[in-house]
């Protein structure tokens, strides 16, 4: 009986840390389609509306999406301190503070720090070049994170339930 | 600090608003502008003169920061009031921009670098719109299309502002076309001055487009323009009058023959739209000179 659980165990754990490194990769997925899609947000904003920066901040810091909601609420607490740091030095810490830990990678962080030297800087329409080409270079960043999670992903949850198997194989 | 003050001053780097909060109750409910130039010392007007404050010199980055804060780091938000050399911050308060202009075609592009900043700050005055003054608006029920005369600096718009809400309190439909977010001040939505339960405010669109929206959208029965600048808000002053709404204006003139000096408003004098017109005088008085 003892035998069975131990069997169990060892498959199940093996399995679990096979599954979870797919998730980090469909992680990464999700928040680059969430990014491209607040970039949208922020792009008809700016069109539209002509709507500050800083509105836009604080209605992306309640977004329903988790990641969006963490880095841009990050960023409206750091511009809603009464400071003399500018909002493209807020805009940059806040993606290097939290990216990691909402599931960016540090090229895609390097992207969306890149914005900063636009935002709020120049009309709407050269903001909008900017966030086009920000855009680009995620949905390429999407494409890649997408294959790997394909690729990557599948090769992670195969072996680890293999690897599992084989420890039960050597241990019995 | 005093709260119009304080509200204006927000925008300001620390350093400067702590020499604002030294300076005496008295004077900060006093103080009409703070000017802020590179490499002279800080300033405020009071009474229409220019006091300095201490030895504090302004340095370039002083200015940046200011007007960075003061357009919410949002260039595009105030492309438009820029290019016509202001900014307007939350509460109404305005700020005159002045430096070296990026120029295309003729045409004003953007500031390429900022030398000066005026901050003119905005307060309400109720009352400024004396009885008697409240009594020539309006005769037997009837509400008489009115100008009011002045140069810079002599409270048309504070005057204009009391009129609407006194007027607006006590039925009238009034309409507000506030291109320069001076006379409600809008903020969310929400006028940050009183300005009556009947009021309906047009914010941040060129008046005379504002003037003919509400015109043809909210029925009013008086309509307010602050600062007759061009044709088009002559020909929105002479449409409302054709459609029987009471025009309530004001435009920058000294007295009345100086007002007739220009041709913009002999041609609005031409047109009679204005049943009486009054001058507003150093010392504040409104005189009657139509």
């Amino acid at each position: 009986m003892l035998k069975i659980i131990g069997i169990i165990l060892i498959i199940g754990s093996f399995t679990g840390i096979g599954v979870s490194q797919r998730q980090r990769f469909r992680g990464h997925v999700v928040v680059l389609g969430d990014m491209l899609s607040t970039l949208d947000i922020i792009s008809s904003e700016l069109s539209f509306h002509l709507t500050s920066i800083p509105e836009i901040v604080a209605k992306l810091a309640q977004d329903p999406r988790p990641a969006v909601a963490k880095a841009f609420g990050t960023m409206h607490e750091m511009i809603e301190k009464d400071d003399s740091l500018s909002l493209a030095f807020k805009w940059m810490k806040a993606f290097r503070d939290c990216g990691q830990e909402i599931g960016l990678s540090t090229d895609d962080i390097s992207i969306l720090c890149d914005l900063s030297e636009f935002i709020g800087k120049y009309d709407a329409q050269a903001q909008q070049k900017s966030i086009d080409y920000a855009k680009a270079r995620l949905s390429r960043q999407l494409e890649i994170a997408s294959d790997e999670m394909k690729s990557k992903g599948t090769v992670y949850r195969t072996c680890c339930v293999a690897a599992g198997i084989l420890l039960v194989l050597v241990l019995i | 600090m005093e709260e119009r003050l304080a509200q204006a001053a927000t925008c300001l780097p620390l350093e400067i608003r702590r020499r604002l909060e030294a300076l005496r109750p008295a004077d900060q409910r006093s103080c009409e502008e703070i000017r802020l130039r590179i490499g002279q010392p800080l300033q405020v007007s009071r009474q229409g003169k220019e006091h300095i404050l201490d030895g504090y010199v302004l340095r370039p980055e002083d200015i940046t920061d200011t007007f960075a804060r003061a357009s919410e780091y949002s260039i595009h938000t105030h492309a438009d009031s820029l290019r016509e050399g202001y900014l307007t911050l939350r509460g109404g308060h305005r700020i005159g921009v002045c430096g070296q202009m990026a120029v295309q075609n003729g045409e004003a592009l953007s500031f390429r670098c900022i030398s000066s900043l005026n901050i003119r700050i905005a307060r309400q005055h109720k009352g400024v719109a004396c009885e008697a003054l409240m009594r020539q608006l309006e005769e037997n029920g009837r509400l008489y299309s009115t100008l009011f005369l002045s140069p810079p600096g002599r409270g048309k718009t504070t005057l204009l502002r009391d009129m609407a809400r006194q007027l607006s309190d006590t039925g009238i439909r009034t309409a507000l076309a506030d291109e320069r977010s001076e006379l409600a001040a809008l903020y969310g939505g929400v006028p940050q001055f009183d300005i009556g339960r009947h009021t309906d405010v047009m914010d941040g669109c060129p008046k005379a487009e504002a003037a003919m929206m509400m015109l043809k959208t909210m029925s009013p029965q008086l309509l307010v323009l602050d600062e007759i600048t061009s044709d088009a808000d002559l020909y929105a002053a002479e449409y409302a009058s054709h459609c029987g709404v009471a025009v309530l204006a004001s435009a920058h003139a000294w007295d009345l023959d100086d007002f007739r000096l220009r041709p913009l408003y002999q041609r609005l004098l031409d047109r009679n739209i204005f049943t009486k017109i009054f001058c507003i005088e150093a010392d504040r008085h409104v005189t009657r000179v139509v």
